[in-house]
């Protein structure tokens, strides 16, 4: 009660259950938007008529997870305990009640078919769409979802670069203007193409709009302008300067005040106030930079190259999805939008489902792409304030950190704003902080204050600061910075360690549990130096997609065998088997069977002249794997890849010679990855093979949960610790890669674009233009990436940074694009600590350190043995053999159809006991069995043949006197009877053709269709009945006839024999 | 009802299943029930599915004077052939990704249409997707009256007008069992065989007072596991009642979405019922099934038939030609295995990543390519084939023989004896072959590609699995388990989301109308009407039944389904598992790791030279790297990349410019050439170095590109020889000279790009294509070594060495001189920038400095030393074939050090 009178935005809170109203929400770190988010379905759920009219739209698959999971916790909790005290409880208690009574009355049956709850990533969403429209969303069947198409990309483009030599087509002379472009560098054209499509949704959208070189070009000036405008605003009135017009004339202007750099030049009396202007010198910076006001011709011929082919691209990355059944999310996105409709002929969805989406929620709506956003708005398109359909979409502007996964944060802004399409949002703004004790938040408060930009900017991505309350008390001092000095990365790890050890020693919130402690990087190499350190303090750590899978010594053994497996003649494959510690050779011992690039080591490995010059320890491990490898080279292509390398593993000891658990793991990982590429038990591209195990993380250290977790801020997303520990604060972020063409919209949304910059050339000013503008997107971005991992403490916060310092042992300002820069007005004096600088190192340490660069680590065969477990215990039938084996010869197609067809007449005209069939009769039946045969399968162009070998049979038969005693009238006579016996322990199913019983008694014969051209016939019929006697034997058996005679009937032959 | 069916045919009784598996399985317990009766040999009792039943009616007609009036039902990959037909033939076509998935589920749309009766007419399909449905059903429907075909989803309705005529053999009682839903269409044919005198009976398996036990586990992997664990330890235990004496008991267990995680239950069963089955000599007998099969286009031999047909097609591309080369199921495969990957190294490295099978047998022609006669034979064979035998329009049955051809030329199904399982998949490609052939009768005639790719999804759909012994444990999914009966049934993965299925109503007929006939899956409510019968008869068809359902998938947490979360959760204790070992866990526990210094390997014989000046740099780089790769010929198998590489482009380069300093000779030459003539000069190089290069890579360089490449190099050459016309006059003495130097006791080949005489002495000169730098010669462990071997080498008298950058708009020389002002950009160590340079007083002093640091390495290589020592870590390491034969990993875990990317503080 205490705490709840404390909470300051409970008005808020409760405006945002009004389910007659739409809403934007913005809830900082720690404010609890989880819970409001259910509230919200439970309140809604109170209203409609089908649960399935609301859809929730979460970030990741655990979200929605999540969130289902509570929602149907508070449906159970109001049906089956009694309504709590507290408010807010309470106040869930009842909106579930209310649901319950809904779903009681409409007979949903909610509880028992969770599915109906539309809780799922926009990707699900998506997809459902898809599933539903096929044709609309020009799938035609859904194909399967590839999480990472980069291949898919890559091999779009090289169709794409393919079409170079297609002559005449406009797509050839194009791509000749790129390739021309780019210095003629294919591979390089092929990546920039693949990273162009992994974007598409982006530019696809831009491309609608009108590209024509007047429309661009005007936008040019209308940006040139607006830089000399403010450069104009900032500029002393009393010192003089060009007309506003003339945007040449301030170029020339801004370069007599500024070095190339975007320096000062030296001061001068006149100048030295204006210097001190930093916001004036960064405008004249861009003033100076500015492009010409119109493309070169060059500059233009390959723009106009790139934005014909971009959609080009596309369209083949198209084929090529079909091509393999796959497609990304980012087509099942693009798929969907299709599927809605245009704006002016909006797909009606009723049509499809049978109900319509009347409520939309989405979460963590600061990180939405273009094409989602889009989504939505096609979605409500139409959808007015109240007529009973609304939007409520939540999320942090201040914690969007997914730009590489295209999100998009002035989105987020503009829906602030503006609403989403129809929809307008009524804005609600949460304070208050339910997570972190007040000492963090109020350092929160002031400090991002000033790390974020003070003013709003929505095309630039600058959000501004938002404060938040704190509903926990203070306890203690919250917030720790480290300072460390030149490069001191050794110095950090250290720290790090301490500080974990430290705060380990502490109690933990709950009694009997440790307080829960995260090291938080911005790049996983920043914690190349952090693990380490911690492991020899001893201290238990889990590293959560922090180091490659494909990294781990275990993984390249088995990736080692992979290979050699593939393909005998890879040398280091092979060699790395031999090297590996379930072999172990040494270099003495490799030599001689590396020596002859002429042989293959396997070659070599065969060669008893070269066995002989290993060493005796050398030669028994190198025979002990030749055993191995050749047991499973000899069954190559028979088992799955996966069980071929895993048995060799096995068979060689592989489990053996791991470090740890965590390497079995790994290892499993590595082998269900292989699994799921391998195709046919071989691999369709090894190169692609290998890129995607190194995308592959190793699996955390198997410790206990509550050791220190060591991950990136992106993966901390959504969780609290009680000590957040941030090192690595002066190392930069990723690597920022070029892109094809580059693109800005200004204010009034029009349209600029650049292409990439001409190999050699130096930079571009309108595409450097351009990429400014993203960098400073960039910069805002890490601002808040800063606030996302500070707001992850619940009690304690370390910064630890590392800055350089100048000869004179003054501390420089660390470099930008780094967190520390953008943290540096808050630490600063943090750093004022005395000290010189250090020198640099002489030599640089080992990377491996000396003392094991020669090490050679490997199994001890001979004390290594193990026993076998025990297989389960029971009685194994004899293999079911397919078929008769006698009835196995491949006879050709068609005369088994004939024979097919034969056996069949005959059943027919035994069961008529032949009476009234003539040859004749059988050869009106032509068109029958022309019928049958094609049923059969027997092709247009045997017809004929066939149908006349059919009736031949039967009429051969018919004249036959011995045909005519066989199909007859007979007593006890059955055709085509079937029996079941038990031969050898396996139950056969068999076909009698004709049983019956006559003066002579018994009879049990079978037909053959069989022929025979040339003399003989005797020895012919002779062998026959050899061969078929066991099978006859058997029948007679079965039909519990031991005594009865047996017949084959070969009604092609009029033949015969009996026995 | 099994009584009944031991009266034997005289009762003439037929029993009906909703599907095969259950046909099979009500045919194995009529088989014990017999054999517990002592019998040998019984007659086989009539259990088929519905399908089966109404097609026997079919082909009875078919056998009577109903013959000639009787439509014939098509094939599936006919009828998938004319639904594309009917979709190519709209104006959908174009916009649609793909028509032949489109048109696999037209197909199940249309079972829909008529097993519910849905009428497809155009007011009740107001939406687009169903429109589209309608249009492309009406042609197909159109196609086949035309044709008199007809099709499965239709022939209950082809056959039950004829039900009264004498030839179709009705039984005397019709047993339906374990149906969970009877259609309208199913209903209506039974209604017609009772008009015809059938009696018609329904029945289920009769209900079993089971234990019920719910269980949690970890996840997906952990249950299947923990359910084969159960299997396992229930193996031993006593049949029930009928199934006989000594007999093991029936033991199911049911996997929602079997389709997807078949191979992970398929091995975690295997490992727990004989840990060692996968280092077994023979194969083992196992006493469990996995229901379902793969496609037969993912059988290795199916796979590799079809890659031989794309071998002889106009192109393919060089993966699947050295696919091929290294299938066990070509001819000779096994007396050729070594030779065969031996030549597929070596073309690799001449080859473009697509191929046509005539200049690959040209490539295999050269006499420097490695011997593998049988399969060059074949190749060669397989070329002429496609000449004659693989060209222009056919019927599908011509394709059908040309393609056996081909295979027969390429040795296919190889010498390997087959295996059991290998045997039955053989037969069913040719069985697939034949049933390609008749495609024909819906096609008429097609070209090789569409021919090849119509077989190639034929196999792609066609589910197969060899045939197994009787066993005692079925693994299976959902729909198959429907109305057996087990002793123990285990259901796993129902978690809330799972189970009950969620409602998914088909995408091609209107919602609406699909619940209003009733459709189960079409309505959530209906659908969990469904599914929970379904529940119902597992808590009834077992003595023991175990339900289970995961906590996690990856980092979500799951529910059980709310159709078993009244069940209380037992603990996995509570299953009397046995205990139990896996073959990893034993070897694992067993063994032993030694660890012993070897980083020294045996001093090098020195016979020859041992290569290029590679190897000190490599050496200097990282010894082990130079032991791998210059004494055990470790080199990495390239893969065929479009166009050129780096390395190509760089080759072409140092080409073109030697061939213009071959003919300039010297600068005055050059500054006195008017333009015209350099121009042509100029082309004239150019096309030399294309013409040089094509002999290795013809493919790469060709057509359009290669013209691209052509204006580059003179481009290039343009701009660059801006910079030698900048220079004092020089004269060019060597162009690409080898030389042989030897430091430390080991003797190379030092190869020169250039030497140019200066008034004061010689420059040695090396182009650059890529990043370089003069620190690179500097220090200890120099990264580039090249030129000062090449300047010490020597006895003239050096007095530069540079790097010539030639790249576009970067043009310029790079490097280090005696005294100052030689060459533009060379400078004397004194003013040289980088930070190495400190160490150097003047040029003696580097010169010095080079020869003891190359003596070192030489001496170092030569003695074996191969310390993994890579000297910039990372960085060194990042274009390193090498690591898995290294094993730097394990030496330096988890970044460890590794930080150290020896960048310098400025
Ligand atoms: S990978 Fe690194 S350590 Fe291994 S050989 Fe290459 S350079 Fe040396």
């Amino acid at each position: 009660m205490n705490e709840r009178a404390r909470v300051p935005d409970l008005d808020e809170r409760e405006l945002a259950l009004d389910t007659s109203r739409s809403y934007i929400v913005q809830a900082p770190a720690g404010s609890g938007k989880t819970e409001l988010l259910i509230q919200r379905f439970l309140a809604l759920l109170g209203g409609v008529d089908r649960p399935e009219e609301i859809a929730a739209i979460t970030f990741t698959i655990k979200a929605a997870a999540e969130m289902r999971l509570r929602v149907f916790a508070a449906l159970r909790a109001a049906r089956n305990e009694p309504r709590p005290d507290a408010l807010h409880e309470a106040r869930t208690w009842d909106l579930a009640r209310a649901a319950l009574e809904r779903n009681d009355a409409l007979g949903w049956k909610l509880e028992e078919s969770a599915d109906r709850l539309r809780v799922q990533t926009i990707d699900a969403l998506c997809m459902s769409l898809t599933r539903q429209m096929p044709v609309l969303s020009e799938f035609g069947a859904q194909p399967d979802v590839i999480e990472d198409a980069s291949m898919f990309f890559a091999e779009a483009a090289r169709d794409l670069l393919e079409t170079l030599e297609e002559a005449g087509k406009p797509d050839a002379a194009d791509v000749a203007i790129l390739l021309e472009h780019l210095d003629n560098d294919a591979a390089q054209a092929e990546q920039l193409i693949a990273t162009m499509l992994a974007q598409r949704d982006r530019w696809l959208r831009i491309l609608r709009h009108n590209c024509d070189r007047a429309s661009l070009e005007a936008t040019l000036e209308e940006v040139r302008r607006a830089a000399v405008l403010e450069a104009r605003a900032l500029w002393p009135e009393a010192l003089p300067c060009p007309d506003d017009g003339d945007v040449d004339g301030w170029i020339a202007h801004a370069a007599t005040f500024l070095t190339a750099k975007g320096e000062w030049r030296k001061r001068s009396s006149a100048t030295a106030p204006m210097q001190e202007d930093e916001a004036l010198r960064s405008a004249l910076s861009t003033v100076m930079g500015l492009p010409a006001a119109r493309y070169s011709q060059d500059q233009w011929e390959v723009l106009g190259a790139i934005l014909r082919l971009a959609p080009r691209a596309a369209a083949h990355l198209r084929v090529v999805f079909a091509r393999h059944g796959r497609a990304d999310f980012m087509e099942f996105a693009l798929a969907a939008l299709r599927a809605l409709g245009a704006d002016d002929a909006p797909t009606d969805l009723m049509l499809v489902f049978d109900y319509r989406i009347r409520h939309i929620l989405v979460d963590e709506f600061q990180d939405t792409s273009h094409s989602q956003f889009e989504l939505l708005r096609r979605l409500t398109s139409g959808w007015e304030a109240g007529d009973g359909r609304t939007l409520f979409v939540v999320g942090d502007p201040m914690q969007s950190i997914y730009r590489f996964r295209e999100a998009e944060v002035a989105l987020f802004l503009q829906a602030w704003r503006d609403g989403i399409g129809t929809v307008s949002l009524a804005p609600l703004r949460l304070s208050a902080n339910f997570r972190s004790q007040a000492g963090i938040v109020d350092w929160v408060n002031a400090s991002f204050a000033r790390v974020m930009p003070r003013a709003e900017d929505i095309d630039g991505g600058a959000v501004k600061y938002s404060p938040s309350h704190a509903v926990h008390p203070a306890a203690g001092k919250a917030v720790h910075v480290h300072p460390f000095f030149d490069g001191d990365a050794l110095g950090e790890g250290r720290r790090v360690a301490e500080i974990a050890r430290e705060t380990l020693a502490e109690p933990g919130r709950d009694p009997g549990k440790l307080p829960s402690v995260a090291v938080l990087v911005r790049n996983r190499r920043h914690l190349d130096e952090v693990a380490p350190r911690l492991r020899e303090a001893g201290i238990k750590f889990r590293a959560v997609e922090i180091e490659s899978l494909g990294h781990r010594p275990a993984v390249r053994d088995l990736l080692a065998l992979t290979r050699a497996f593939l393909h005998p003649a890879d040398r280091i494959a092979w060699l790395a088997v031999l090297r590996a510690p379930w072999c172990g050779l040494t270099l003495a011992d490799l030599v001689p069977l590396g020596t002859d690039r002429n042989l293959t080591v396997w070659e070599a490995m065969r060669d008893e002249t070269i066995i002989a010059r290993l060493t005796e320890d050398g030669r028994r491990r190198a025979v002990r794997t030749r055993e191995v490898l050749a047991r499973s080279l000899a069954a190559r292509r028979r088992a799955s890849l996966r069980d071929s390398v895993e048995g060799a593993w096995l068979a060689l000891g592989g489990p053996a010679c791991v470090e740890s658990d965590t390497d079995i793991a790994d290892a499993e990982t590595y082998l269900d990855h292989l699994e799921s590429i391998e195709e046919a038990g071989t691999l369709g591209d090894l190169a692609n093979f290998e890129a995607s195990v190194e995308k592959l993380y190793a699996l955390p250290g198997l410790g206990s949960p509550d050791c220190v977790q060591l991950m990136t801020i992106h993966k901390a997303k959504g969780l609290e610790f009680d000590t957040v520990i941030v090192p690595g604060l002066a190392g930069g972020g990723g690597k920022d890669d070029r892109e094809l063409f580059l693109w800005m919209e200004t204010p009034g949304s029009s349209l600029l674009l650049a292409p990439i910059n001409p190999a050699g050339s130096s930079k571009e000013p309108l595409y450097e233009l351009i990429r400014r503008l993203d960098k400073t997107k960039a910069g805002h971005e890490a601002g808040r990436l800063l606030y996302v991992a500070a707001t992850r403490a619940r009690r304690r916060l370390h910064l630890i940074g590392d800055a350089k310092r100048d000869d004179d042992g003054a501390v420089k300002e660390p470099s930008s694009g780094t967190l520390l820069r953008k943290l540096w007005d808050v630490v600063r004096d943090d750093f004022a600590v005395p000290g010189e600088r250090r020198r640099q190192r002489g030599e640089a340490r080992a990377a491996v350190p000396p003392a094991r660069q020669g090490l050679l680590r490997r199994l001890a065969i001979e004390r290594s043995a193990y026993a076998i477990p025990a297989a389960a215990a029971w009685n194994a039938p004899p293999e079911a053999r397919a078929r008769d084996e006698i009835e196995f010869s491949w006879v050709g197609d068609t005369a088994r159809r004939v024979g097919s067809v034969v056996h069949r007449w005959l059943q027919r005209i035994a069961d008529d006991e032949a009476k009234g069939w003539t040859r004749p009769r059988i050869e009106r039946e032509l068109a029958a069995i022309m019928n049958e045969l094609s049923a059969r399968g027997v092709v247009e162009g045997e017809l004929a043949k066939a149908s006349a070998r059919v009736i031949d049979a039967l009429a051969k038969t018919l004249e036959d006197p011995r045909g005519q005693w066989l199909l007859g009238p007979q007593t006890h006579a059955r055709n085509e009877y079937r029996i079941s016996a038990v031969i050898d322990g396996v139950r056969r199913d068999l076909v009698i053709d004709r049983m019956f019983e006559d003066l002579a008694g018994a009879w049990i014969v079978d037909y053959k269709t069989s022929s025979h051209e040339g003399a003989d016939l005797e020895r012919f019929l002779a062998g026959e009945e050899e061969r078929y006697r066991p099978q006859l034997e058997r029948y007679a058996n079965a039909a519990g006839k031991p005594g009865a005679r047996r017949g084959l009937y070969f009604p092609l032959l009029k033949g015969w024999r009996e026995w | 009802m099994l009584e009944r069916l031991a009266q034997g045919h005289e009762a003439r009784i037929t029993v009906v299943t909703p599907n095969r598996r259950l046909a099979q399985s009500l045919g194995s317990e009529f088989a014990a029930l017999q054999r517990s009766r002592g019998r040998e040999a019984w007659e086989t009792a009539d259990i088929l599915p519905f399908g089966a039943l109404v097609a026997r009616l079919w082909e009875d007609a078919l056998y009577s004077d109903l013959a000639a009036g009787m439509a014939l039902p098509l094939t599936a990959a006919q009828e998938q052939a004319l639904w594309e037909e009917a979709i190519h033939a709209t104006r959908y076509a174009e916009s649609l990704f793909s028509a032949g998935p489109a048109a696999a589920r037209c197909r199940q749309s249309w079972q829909l249409v008529h097993a519910w009766r849905l009428s497809l007419d155009a007011a009740g399909f107001p939406n687009e997707d169903a429109r589209a449905f309608l249009d492309w059903s009406g042609r197909y429907e159109r196609a086949t009256r035309a044709r008199r075909q007809t099709d499965s989803a239709r022939l209950p309705d082809v056959v039950a007008p004829h039900l009264g005529h004498a030839a179709l053999r009705k039984p005397a009682t019709l047993v339906l069992f374990g149906m969970d839903i009877v259609t309208p269409q199913m209903r209506d044919f039974m209604e017609a065989m009772a008009a015809q005198g059938s009696e018609i009976v329904q029945a289920a398996p009769p209900a079993l007072r089971a234990d019920v036990k719910r269980v949690e586990l970890t996840d997906a992997k952990d249950e299947i596991e923990t359910a084969a664990r159960w299997a396992r330890s229930r193996l031993s235990s006593p049949p029930g009642e009928g199934r006989g004496e000594g007999n093991p008991p029936r033991i199911g267990v049911v996997v929602p979405d079997l389709a997807s995680s078949r191979a992970r239950v398929q091995r975690s069963f295997a490992n727990v019922m004989r840990p060692d089955h996968l280092i077994a000599g023979e194969p083992a007998a196992l006493p469990f099934n996995v229901s379902l099969g793969a496609a037969l286009s993912d059988y290795p031999m199916v796979a590799d038939a079809l890659l031989v047909i794309d071998l002889a097609s106009h192109e393919s591309t060089f993966e699947h030609a050295s696919r091929v080369m290294r299938s066990p199921f070509i001819a000779a495969a096994e007396a050729e295995m070594d030779s065969r990957a031996r030549l597929d190294a070596w073309l690799r490295k001449r080859c473009a990543p697509v191929v046509k099978l005539e200049s690959m047998v040209a490539a295999c022609g050269s006499p420097h390519a490695p011997r593998a006669s049988s399969l060059v034979e074949r190749m060669t064979r397989l070329a002429e084939f496609r000449k004659s035998g693989l060209f222009g329009p056919k019927p599908a049955s011509e394709w059908a023989k040309a393609f056996s051809e081909a295979l027969r030329i390429a040795g296919f199904p190889g010498d390997r004896a087959l295996d059991s399982a290998e045997h039955q998949t053989l037969d069913k490609w040719h069985e697939l072959l034949a049933e390609f052939a008749t495609l024909e009768r819906v096609t008429g005639r097609m070209g090789f590609n569409a021919a090849r790719e119509r077989l190639r999804s034929m196999a792609h759909e066609k589910i197969f699995q060899p045939e197994a012994r009787d066993v005692p444990i079925q693994v299976m999914g959902i729909l198959e388990s429907a109305g057996q009966d087990f002793d123990h049934l285990w259901v796993m993965g129902l978690t809330d989301e799972a189970w009950p299925l969620p409602a998914r109503a088909d995408p091609f007929i209107p919602v609406r109308l699909q619940r209003a006939a009733g459709i189960p899956q079409a309505d959530p409510v209906s659908s969990l009407e469904l599914d929970r019968r379904i529940t119902h008869g597992w808590t009834t068809c077992a003595r023991e039944v175990v339900f289970s359902h995961p906590r996690m998938c990856k980092e979500s947490e799951l529910s059980p389904s709310p159709l078993i979360a009244s069940i209380a959760q037992s603990p996995v204790g509570d299953l009397e598992l046995e205990g139990f070992t896996t073959l990893r866990e034993a070897i694992r526990s067993a063994g032993v790791v030694e660890t012993i210094e070897d980083g020294q390997a045996p001093a090098v014989e020195i016979t020859t030279r041992a290569g290029g000046t590679g190897l000190f740099k490599d050496q200097a780089a990282c010894p082990f790297r130079a032991f791998a790769a210059r004494r055990l010929e470790a080199q990495p198998l390239e893969t065929p990349r479009p166009g050129l590489d780096l390395r190509d482009r760089g080759t072409l380069v140092h080409e073109m410019m030697k061939a213009v300093w071959t003919r300039l000779e010297t600068r005055d030459r050059l500054v006195a050439m008017g333009h015209e003539d350099l121009d042509q000069l100029l082309g004239a190089c150019a096309d030399e170095a294309i013409a040089r290069m094509r002999r290795t890579r013809a493919d790469a360089l060709a057509g359009r590109y290669a013209q691209l490449e052509h204006a580059r190099l003179v481009r290039l050459a343009d701009e660059w020889l801006d910079v030698d016309r900048g220079r004092d006059d020089f004269e060019v003495v060597a162009l690409e000279e080898k030389h042989a130097v030897t430091f430390g006791g080991i003797t190379v080949d030092a190869k020169l790009d250039r030497m140019d005489r200066l008034a004061t002495g010689r420059a040695v000169i090396d182009y650059k294509t890529g990043e370089c730098k003069t620190a690179a010669w500097m220090g200890r462990r120099p990264d580039e070594p090249q030129l000062p071997m090449y300047a010490l080498g020597r006895n003239e008298d050096v007095v530069a060495v540079a790097f010539a950058v030639v790249k576009t708009g970067e043009a310029k020389f790079k490097g280090i001189s005696r005294v100052a002002n030689l060459i533009p950009g060379v400078t004397t160590i004194d003013k040289d920038r980088s930070p190495a340079a400190k160490r150097y007083r003047d040029w003696e002093d580097v010169v010095a400095g080079w020869r003891v640091e190359l003596e070192a390495t030489g001496r170092a290589f030569g003695q074996g030393e191969a310390r993994v020592d890579p000297k910039r870590g990372k960085d060194t390491c990042k274009n390193c074939p090498q690591p898995m034969f290294c094993r730097v990993s394990e030496k330096a875990p988890f970044g460890a050090a590794l930080d150290n990317d020896g960048s310098v503080d400025e």
